[in-house]
């Protein structure tokens, strides 16, 4: 009689255990969630060569809200492998006419780390980067940014 | 009772509880109209086409409407109404503008010559003179009327 209480307790918790749809993470971990999607951060990159007083822009499509930045990465003389310290301007802004229009910017020199940072909105923007009133020859510039 | 018949009992228990977790379809569903929206926005894109060149103009759809592109002049030395040039509506990309449509136009050519309904966003539109066959650099205008 015991044995077969047992057997009906086991067969119980079985059918309890089975039926328990609630998902668990791996072994030994909490499970976990999200609420929202999530992508990965993409990176591009272009080189512009730039003279004095000019500008150029960059359209890219930002498929998720959220940050972003640019880096401008290096400043070079055509024909010439010398780094130069160069402050340009760098901007995020939304492609407007035969331009872009400019929401956030900073003049930067080149370096390893992002000088400018924003958020942006799902849709297509526009990276410029142009002369801040330094230049005195042509240069080539190479610009460096990651976005959602 | 024997242990047979409780097995017997409880396993078919078992298989029918868990059996039917197959997802399910809603029993009701909704079907949504998206309106369009008409063209009451509109810009000139006046500029100048290099000979074998190309340009591009952006413009922001702000609701699901309707965009019209025609080529309203094409002037300059050498230059005849009958004169072709490519003319594309699409997307800013890159340094430039990626057309979704394309059309071979003269300003003789019914307008407007790109039309269609666009969801919100940024589009461009582009003229270039793809074969090189401007004598000399052109004078246009592009009407673009959008939502």
């Amino acid at each position: 009689m015991i044995a077969k209480r047992h057997l009906l307790l086991l067969l119980a918790a079985l059918v309890t255990a089975a039926c328990d749809d609630t998902i668990s993470g791996p072994s030994g971990t909490a499970p976990t969630s999200t609420t929202g999607t999530t992508s990965t951060p993409l990176a591009e990159s272009f080189e512009a060569t730039l003279s004095p007083g000019d500008s150029i822009f960059y359209s890219f499509t930002v498929s998720a809200d959220g940050p972003a930045t640019a880096t401008l990465a290096a400043v070079v003389q055509p024909g010439r492998a010398a780094a130069l310290a160069t402050p340009l301007r760098i901007a995020f802004g939304t492609p407007v006419g035969e331009g872009c229009e400019i929401s956030d910017a900073i003049d930067a020199s080149p370096s390893l780390t992002p000088q400018l940072a924003a958020t942006l909105s799902a849709g297509i923007h526009c990276v410029s980067i142009g002369d801040s009133g330094q230049l005195t020859s042509t240069v080539i510039a190479s610009i460096r940014f990651v976005h959602h | 009772m024997p242990m047979r018949h409780v097995l017997a009992v409880l396993v078919p228990l078992l298989c029918v509880a868990c059996g039917s977790d197959t997802p399910t379809s809603p029993t009701t569903s909704t079907s949504a109209t998206t309106s369009v929206a008409p063209a009451t926005i509109d810009e000139s894109y006046n500029s100048t086409l290099p000979i074998a060149g190309s340009k591009f103009y952006s413009f922001p759809v702000v609701q699901n409407g309707t965009v019209n592109i025609a080529l309203a002049s094409l002037t300059g030395p050498g230059i005849t109404e009958d004169m072709t040039v490519d003319l594309g509506l699409g997307r800013p990309s890159g340094f430039g503008c990626t057309p979704t449509s394309t059309v071979t136009v003269s300003t003789l050519t019914a307008a407007p010559q790109i039309t269609g309904t666009y969801a919100p966003g940024v589009y461009c539109v582009r003229i270039a003179d793809t074969t090189g066959i401007l004598p000399a650099t052109a004078t246009f205008s592009i009407s673009i009327e959008h939502s």
